[in-house]
């Protein structure tokens, strides 16, 4: 799968974060730090402006203090009691229609979604998840931006007001509430999903007995060759054995097991549509054509940089150490998974695929297996069982583990193209050792459960916006907040300059002046004007920026989509992310409801 | 204002709403037929029916299209943007499987707009095939941009640039690849690209491009679809080279004999009819390439006619010509060698003194006699619109190659030509297969000579003409083969035997026989021939013809070409001649 960003171990990413980087708690820490003080600021001012400075200061001491005094003596049986109110209040706002437009969606769905494509469950999984991200979202945006402000306008919040409970836990019970009804709504979506893909994706074959032919070895019946019917849209290649049993060979991503039944076939239904493979990637460094050592191969012309290629028949090399294995393992093969993307400078022989090698390495004594060739499918996950019994280039007998593998778990593997003026293409998740696979099924509710994890920030978001402006303006509010975090990168790109065409005045004007984002702006007073401008709105981006929830890298679909097991490191990382969303916007929320009139 | 106002405008606006009504009623009422009482329609219906703007004329309606472009509450513009930013994006990170999945979407929003299935379509079957390594895998995604052209004309059934691309991504890119042996096979295998009753002879990639180029001809034929900006010569060609193809192909594969020769006399025979269709050319003249000699002969009739009013006029005036020249003139039309650009000039100048055009000879008759002024201004014109015509036939037949093709048609059907291919393809199979070099060089041997007796018949038919160039692959196995038998061209005994020697001498493009051409020429008292300087092939004219070969790639000027089939949807594709103007036919009437 492409992976863009490799998933840290979880306290890495807490602590240290990625390499250059900082981890995600002072990350936290400095963010609530920023927002605590540009609060502050602006709440001092306000007050020093409407009731004068000392006044002022004096009331927003006490409003911090008795703030979080406040927050500390937060009873969660009332915050249950507000739960329980907000989710009379969902149920009341018909929140259910929702899951009536996703069953329609579910309905409708074919209308997309064929199964002719190679990869069909990738598809279905990928167009069911989807669609329920973007209605949890919808549904959290929704509820929660609506809730407080109806309040506000009906007065029923006087009400609630009146009965012994804090702002604090107004704001937290509303998240609570809503986030429980959008768990129960996003329950039944996921298990409605999961029966759509796989029914929509059953399906058995009949072996076609005309197709059938011997397989004889030394005059002996061995077993049959043939092929299954035609059934959306493909067929397999059938082999059994001398009695009639077997399996319908790879196809589409599945198999299908074959039992005779007196004189017919009993074909199973799809095996392995849905998978959870659990990759344990290495470090890729690679090896130029010299022989030196290089951190990327060489591009090819590709526009996306994905990968980098390493040219056939020269030293090239690509490189993957991997550590946290077994030096004493008992294991009898090494299942080691490859996806190469070849790229050819000539046709060579059409119809033949290109030749590679694969050769083990002990990082630390530099002890190496003979060449293991293969031929590369391009673009597929080719896998290896590597057997433990391997010798070396000098055909001398070596051990897999003991010595190729360091004491400390470090083995290197290095892949070559043999063919010259031929290019093999990777990257870091190319590569990788294939731990026993998953349950789908896990996977599938720990897919959900990132989308859970957004689905609460959107409310949490929204709940927080709602406390200071009426509906409509807190669903802007929170829509674009959610528009932004699906742009994050990009937004954080333009606002450190790492766009082409400037920031968003140079953009304007390039866009009124019909100048592409290459040519530079004529110089002058009027250029230096939208310049220092566009410096004031990048710091401005910079520090919303880095408030944004980044939903695309909380997407966890393109891990069911594609087949791969949801690290548990990502999910706490995922859990943690939502809670500390949850903690700093409630109390950013509580405060702004403190300040209106009506809670105080 | 009393409380009677309000009920008083509420009528007013009633009526108005009613009197607005009515003409939009009359103008828009629906066509009924049959019963008693069969009608035409209101205005707006009839116009609809004229331009076939109605949905049902365009081709089908699916109801999931209606809903999806209903659903998107009019911002369909917005959805169709962000799902071609989409798809270039899925493009860019080779996810072949979203963006396939995305372009369904985006057909289902954009069905009518024809660039929208041209370009995907191309996209499918050139751009992302190419990205696979698997021929296989390649194949699929042929398939693909072929069926998602399919469900194009499902929507768009009379649109002619659509049932062409069919025809061309079907023939050309299944038929021309690097992979053409696999994706012929492949195609013939295929049962989702043939109807069921299909005969397997008939699953041939050529065979079914030529039905689609002909369904794209016969909607500009009988329903007078506009061609948009596509040439008529190439478009009308391109079923009769799909049957040529096929001819080629199979006896490429090794199928001779009657079936070939059958394959060849239909591709001869719709050759000749593509020949013999009037086509519009750039200058708005209709013409036909088999009219070549016809309007030659015509163009004699004319002169001779002209020359006849004042017989030795011509002379006369040639005479004069010569006598008005200046010293300097004479001198440059003399002189030898590299000339100045200043005498170049004046050369020029002298050599256009010296041109009687006929318009100067029907001058000179209305000046030396009025009377017939009339007369020879009206021969004069005619002149010069044979001479157009004859250009346009002259360069449209060059565009198509027709004299070539139609030769070669000729030539493949003869009895010598279908044994020399058989046996060299044989010889062939022979020394590689059977592994028998001696047998196989005497097969190779037996086919030149048929092949040399076959050229001989068509005369015409120059040695570097892609005859040749097919002729010089057998060749070039021939010499493999006198290698590995210790043997070559050289030998004077094979050399003299080798009845081929002017295909070598023009097609050796990489100078393989060098050694034994030169052996060859000297023996036979030749000079070697400096190939660059007597190359018949202008490469200009090869860009010229791979252009117009090849249909445009679309792109974003497919919109600007759209919006000229909308605005002349229904012109015929070779309209009359103007009131005055000749027919095509012409000549033959006379």
């Amino acid at each position: 799968m492409v992976l863009e960003r490799q998933v840290l171990p979880y306290f890495t990413w807490l602590i240290q974060g990625e390499p250059g980087g900082l981890g995600a708690l002072p990350r936290f820490l400095l963010v609530m730090f920023g927002v605590g003080l540009a609060a502050l600021l602006i709440g001092f001012l306000v007050a020093a402006l409407r009731y004068g400075f000392s006044r002022g200061g004096d009331l927003t001491y006490r409003t911090v203090y008795g703030g979080f005094f406040e927050l500390l003596q937060t009873k969660w049986r009332r915050v249950w009691a507000l739960a329980v109110l907000a989710i009379k209040e969902a149920r009341r706002r018909r929140v259910l229609v929702a899951l009536g437009v996703y069953f329609v969606i579910l309905l409708f769905a074919q209308w997309f979604l064929s199964t002719d494509y190679p990869e069909p469950a990738r598809l279905y999984l990928s167009f069911v998840l989807t669609a329920t991200t973007y209605l949890m979202l919808g549904i959290g945006l929704v509820l929660s931006a609506f809730s407080l402000p109806s309040d506000f306008k009906t007065k029923t919040i006087y009400t609630v007001v009146t009965k012994p409970v804090r702002a604090g836990e107004i704001v937290i019970g509303r998240i609570l509430g809503f986030t429980i009804v959008g768990t129960v709504l996003l329950a039944i979506m996921g298990l409605a999903s999961y029966v759509f893909v796989v029914r929509s994706l059953d399906h058995t074959h009949r072996v076609d007995a005309e197709t059938l032919t011997n397989v004889m070895i030394g005059g002996k019946l061995q077993g049959y060759d043939g092929s299954t019917d035609k059934v959306m849209s493909h067929r397999h290649s059938v082999e059994l054995d001398a009695e009639g049993n077997g399996l319908a060979v790879l196809d589409r991503g599945h198999t299908h097991n074959i039992d005779r039944v007196g004189e017919d076939y009993k074909v199973s239904g799809p095996i392995g549509l849905m998978k959870a493979r659990v990759p344990k990637y290495g470090k890729l460094t690679f090896i130029d054509r010299n022989g030196a050592k290089k951190d990327s191969g060489i591009s090819v012309g590709f526009e996306w940089k994905y990968r980098s290629f390493i040219d056939g028949n020269t030293q090239a090399a690509a490189i993957w150490q991997f550590d946290g294995l077994d030096h004493d393992s008992d294991d009898e093969f090494l299942n080691l998974a490859l996806i190469v993307r070849v790229f050819r400078t000539h046709k060579g022989v059409v119809g033949r695929p290109l030749t590679g090698t694969i050769q083990l390495r002990n990082p630390e004594t530099g002890v190496v297996s003979a060449e293991r060739s293969f031929s590369a499918r391009d673009q597929q996950i080719d896998e290896f069982e590597i057997p433990r019994a391997l010798t070396d280039p000098k055909e001398e007998p070596i051990d897999l583990f003991e010595d190729l593998v360091t004491k400390d778990g470090r083995l290197d593997v290095i892949v070559q193209c043999l063919e010259g003026g031929q290019y093999f293409g990777f990257a870091q998740a190319d590569c990788y050792i294939r731990l026993p696979e998953g349950d789908p099924r896990t996977n599938f509710f720990k897919v959900n459960l990132s989308i859970w994890v957004q689905m609460v920030i959107v409310i949490a978001i929204g709940v927080t916006v709602s406390t200071l402006v009426s509906g409509p303006v807190a669903m802007l509010f929170t829509a674009s907040f959610i528009l932004l975090g699906f742009f994050r990168q990009f937004f954080l790109d333009v606002a450190t300059g790492q766009e082409y065409g400037g920031g968003p005045l140079e953009s304007l004007v390039r866009l009124v002046t019909q100048k592409n984002v290459m040519v530079e702006l004529d110089p002058g007073v009027g250029v230096s004007i939208v310049k220092a401008i566009d410096d004031v709105f990048q710091g401005f981006m910079w520090c919303v920026g880095q408030l944004l929830p980044d939903f695309r890298s909380l997407s966890a679909v393109a891990f069911a989509a594609d087949g791969y097991n949801v690290p548990w490191d990502r999910v706490w990382q995922d859990l943690t992310l939502c809670g500390a969303y949850v903690v700093g916007l409630s109390i950013l929320g509580f405060f702004l409801l403190r300040t209106r009139e009506v809670a105080r | 204002m009393n409380s009677i106002n309000p009920l008083y405008r509420k009528i007013i606006y009633l009526v108005g709403i009613v009197v607005l009504l009515l003409p939009l009623f009359y103008l828009g009422q629906p066509a009924t037929r049959g019963g008693n009482k069969e009608s035409q329609g209101g205005k707006l219906e009839q116009l609809r029916k004229e331009y076939g703007l109605g949905q049902a004329e365009l081709g089908d309606i699916d109801p999931a299209s209606e809903a999806i472009r209903l659903a998107t509450l009019g911002a369909r513009g917005i959805a169709t943007t962000l799902l071609w930013s989409k798809v270039n994006n899925d493009k860019m990170t080779e996810d072949w499987t979203s963006m396939e999945a995305t372009l369904k979407q985006l057909a289902k929003l954009q069905p009518y707009f024809i660039a929208v299935w041209r370009y995907q379509a191309w996209n499918l079957s050139y751009n992302v095939s190419v990205e696979l390594d698997d021929v296989k895998d390649r194949f699929f995604y042929v398939k693909e941009g072929v069926k998602y052209l399919q469900q194009g004309i499902q929507y768009n059934r009379d649109n002619p640039s659509l049932l062409a691309d069919l025809g061309w991504f079907i023939g050309n890119k299944i038929g021309r690849a690097d992979e053409k042996e696999f994706y012929r096979r492949l195609f013939r295998a295929d049962d989702e690209l043939h109807k069921p009753d299909t005969r397997p002879e008939q699953r041939d990639n050529w065979l079914v491009s030529k039905d689609w180029y002909q369904q794209a001809m016969s909607v500009v034929d009988d329903k007078k679809k506009s061609l948009g900006g596509k040439n008529p010569t190439t478009f009308f060609s391109n079923a009769a080279k799909s049957q040529i193809n096929y001819a080629d192909a199979i006896e490429n594969e090794g199928t001779f004999g009657e079936r070939a020769r059958q394959a060849w006399s239909t591709a001869s025979r719709m050759w000749r009819q593509y020949g013999t269709r009037e086509m519009m050319s750039s200058f708005g003249v209709l013409i036909r390439l088999e009219d070549a000699q016809l309007w030659a002969d015509r163009l004699q009739e004319l002169i001779d006619e002209l020359d006849a009013l004042d017989p030795g006029l011509r002379d006369r005036m040639a005479t004069e010509a010569r006598e008005s020249l200046t010293p300097e003139e004479k001198k440059a039309l003399e002189a030898t060698g590299d000339l100045s650009d200043d005498m170049y000039a004046v050369r020029s100048e002298a050599e256009e003194k010296l041109t009687i055009t006929p318009q100067d000879i029907a001058a000179r008759i209305a000046q030396d006699n009025p009377s017939l002024a009339k007369q020879v201004r009206r021969i004069a014109n005619q002149i010069d619109d044979v001479n157009k015509r004859i250009r346009m036939i002259a360069s449209n037949s060059g565009v198509a190659n027709y004299d070539y093709w139609r030769t070669r048609c000729d030539l493949e059907q003869t009895p010598e030509a279908l044994k020399a291919h058989e046996l060299c393809y044989d010889a062939n199979r022979v020394w590689k297969d059977e592994g028998e070099p001696e047998r196989a060089r005497e097969m190779y041997e037996e086919g030149f000579r048929d092949w040399a007796a076959a050229l001989d018949k068509f005369p015409e038919l120059p040695p570097d003409s892609p005859t040749g160039s097919d002729i010089m692959v057998f060749i070039e196995q021939y010499g493999d083969l006198l290698n590995q038998l210790d043997l070559s061209l050289s030998d004077e005994e094979l050399a003299s035997a080798f009845p081929l020697w002017d295909i070598v001498e023009a097609n050796d493009m990489e100078n393989r026989f060098a050694a034994e051409l030169r052996a060859h020429l000297e023996r036979t008292n030749r000079a070697p021939q400096d190939r660059d300087a007597e190359s018949l092939i202008n490469p200009g004219d090869a860009l010229i013809d791979r252009y117009d070969e090849e249909p445009t790639p679309p792109a974003a000027e497919e919109s600007a070409e759209e919006a000229t089939d909308e605005g002349a949807a229904d012109e015929p594709a070779a309209e009359e001649p103007a009131a005055g103007e000749p027919s095509a036919n012409e000549p033959t009437a006379e």
